[in-house]
């Protein structure tokens, strides 16, 4: 415990500088900014920033992109509230007791509970990743080349169960972002891989603008096609934010239960800030005595959900942190912003940089407070924003990836990138692939590549090496696992349901 | 063969077409041997896998029905990357001013309630503050025109 508030204080000393607390202020406002705006999501918004960091310190450039992450749950449970309409898909269940309660005139509640149950679970989970970062990373110190290829494949079988819609093409996305990476020089012979003789192809496939192209324009595309949504905006004067005694004797169980169940699902693959709302909401109403109150305005329903998804979104920063695997496309963006700046994120930089790891999770804590003391008196102004039609926003996003992009280092080819795979994305999309699992696999690529010949040449050739190493062997094993799991029509209809809902 | 599942044939012909392109051109890379991979091992496991994978879907795309694709619209589908396109087109000959204005007019005109009068006030405004943020702001090296 000393040894954590220790690492603690360095963190904090690394976090208090000026810069690193403007950035974490920018970081949350624009995470509840788009949090707010339905239509524009965390993933696109940090593609989207991911050029302006490249100029930050590694730490400042974290703090920025982490306080979008978990800006953004805040800001999605404010428009789930107030119209009925998910900001972020991790605020799908806040949608049904948290804008019931609006509709019975008690906004301000319900804005506060989900405010204060965040808050709360933040702080929590920051106690999480300090106390099992270290313990994982203290894990992962002995790994060698076999382990982590193993280590690397189940996150890859993770990803797919995870994974939205069919199986079979998860994995064929899988494929195609490990195809994808190995575009350009490689490292050990110098030669070069599907480059064409493009120049701007010798360092690779742009990750920025893949995934800008992939999750951002692609999206912009299929919304565009649907008919426009009329909004309606159900209270406009929200009088009285305090929650009554009731009321808080209702939320803090379930904000407990919901911080703790959030903070588990987050570790595991594939987890983070949507698993956990949907858990806590499924939780709250099984041990409630009174289940027939859910979706008539429960605070447990809200409680539950919003401090489970805060804490989901935090403590999913923990394996790629200790292990430098991204166990979701969020994870993978930062991961790609950290090896710009030159950092391979995982157990090494734990140790060598510490100020890094721990720099970041005090900035949590800073952010946290901030989204509290910023949002609820800014609720009037993210009201207002809700009217900003999306034929706004859409050209807005567009001219922000292309400078950004452009930004980078002054070639016009990274915007033909972009616009290559707007299409490619769009055309994955409407065949029903998502592209998230393309994405990590497409960060963990090289380094597949790379400790998959390393071991190779450690065992001469015999590829029994990865069964005959334990922790490897665990690991594979728990892989198979997963796969059972996921091809078992039982849970296939369980899973099919959970998204569905 | 009649197909039940456009969606599965779709995604399935682009997984092995580029699994099919990928193979070919991967083995004209040296392959090497399990101790000693060659620059070709990963191009030729890796497309082959794409490529089974886009024969597997479209193979089950035969099978089993599935829902059916929601219609294209061709103007959204068109005009963004357009205007992604014209960006960089103009960036290095006229500078942030004009290529601005450019790609957000054409990204505006995406849709489908767009009038050519609140398109201009957007595009203004974008140039304006890009201008700011991003030249004067950040300090990039991008010329105003």
């Amino acid at each position: 415990m000393m040894d954590i508030l220790g690492h603690l204080a360095t963190g904090f000393g690394a976090a208090i500088t000026p810069v690193n607390l403007a950035l974490c202020l920018v970081g949350v406002l624009a995470g509840t900014l788009i949090g707010v705006l339905p239509g524009i999501g965390p993933l696109a918004t940090i593609a989207m920033l991911l050029p302006i960091t490249y100029g930050l310190e590694p730490l400042s450039a974290l703090v920025m992109l982490a306080g979008i992450y978990y800006g953004a749950q805040y800001g999605g449970s404010t428009t789930a509230i107030l119209v009925n309409l998910p900001g972020e898909s991790s605020s799908i269940v806040t949608c049904l007791d948290g804008h019931e309660m609006a509709r019975q005139g008690r906004a301000g509640p319900a804005l506060a509970i989900a405010a204060l149950g965040s808050l709360f679970a933040g702080t929590v989970s920051v106690f999480v990743i300090a106390a099992f970062g270290p313990l994982l990373a203290g894990l992962a110190r002995d790994f060698n080349s076999p382990e982590f290829f193993s280590l690397m494949l189940f996150g890859l079988v993770a990803c797919v169960v995870m994974a939205r819609g069919s199986v079979l093409n998860a994995v064929a996305m899988i494929s195609l972002g490990l195809l994808f990476s190995l575009v350009g020089v490689d490292n050990t012979s110098s030669i070069f891989r599907y480059t064409f003789g493009i120049p701007a192809l010798f360092d690779g496939i742009d990750f920025v603008a893949m995934s800008m192209g992939m999750i951002g324009l692609a999206e912009i595309i299929t919304i565009l096609e649907r008919k426009p949504k009329a909004r309606t905006i159900v209270v406009s004067k929200i009088k009285n934010l305090w929650p009554t005694r009731a009321d808080f004797r209702a939320a803090w169980p379930a904000s407990v239960r919901g911080a703790l169940l959030g903070s588990v699902l987050g570790i595991l693959p594939g987890g983070g800030g949507v698993l956990s709302s949907f858990a806590s909401y499924a939780l709250e109403k099984k041990i409630s005595k009174h289940p027939e109150r859910f979706g008539e305005g429960a605070v447990e329903g809200l409680a539950g959900p919003e401090s489970a998804n805060n804490a989901g979104a935090q403590t999913s920063f923990i394996p790629l942190l200790t292990l430098g695997i991204p166990f979701n496309p969020i994870m993978a963006l930062l991961m790609g912003a950290l090896l710009i700046q030159g950092i391979t994120p995982g157990t090494a930089v734990m140790y060598e940089r510490p100020e890094l790891f721990w720099g970041l999770i005090a900035s949590m804590l800073i952010g946290n407070v901030l989204l509290v003391i910023i949002n609820l008196p800014l609720i009037r102004i993210w009201v207002m924003l809700l009217r900003v039609p999306y034929r706004y926003l859409f050209p807005s996003i567009v001219i922000f990836c292309c400078i950004g992009l452009y930004s980078v280092n002054l070639q016009p080819v990274m915007i033909l990138q972009l616009a290559v795979f707007t299409l490619l994305g769009y055309a994955l999309l409407k065949f029903g692939c998502e592209p998230a699992p393309l994405l990590i696999a497409f960060i963990l690529g090289p380094q597949l590549e790379e400790n998959f010949r390393r071991s190779m040449i450690l065992s001469r050739g015999d590829p029994t090496v990865f069964l005959t190493r334990p922790i490897s062997l665990v690991l594979l094993l728990m892989a198979c696992v997963l796969i059972t799991i996921v091809l078992f029509p039982k849970f296939r209809s369980r899973r099919a349901v959970i998204f569905e809902e | 063969m009649t197909i039940k599942n456009w969606q599965d044939f779709g995604a399935g012909c682009i997984f092995a077409a580029i699994g099919l392109a990928g193979l070919w051109i991967g083995c004209g890379y040296r392959f090497g041997s399990l101790v000693r991979m060659g620059p070709g091992f990963m191009p030729v496991v890796v497309s082959s896998l794409v490529m089974m994978l886009g024969i597997l879907i479209i193979g089950k795309a035969a099978f089993s029905h599935g829902a059916a694709i929601e219609a294209t619209k061709l103007r959204p589908l068109i005009l963004i990357p357009g205007a992604v396109i014209a960006f960089a087109l103009m960036i290095p000959r006229f500078g942030l001013v004009p290529s601005v204005l450019v790609t957000a007019m054409i990204a505006g005109l995406a849709a489908p309630d767009a009038d050519i009068r609140t398109n201009v006030v957007l595009s203004v405004s974008l140039v304006l503050f890009g201008l700011l943020l991003f030249r004067f702001g950040l300090n990039l090296p991008i010329p105003a025109w």
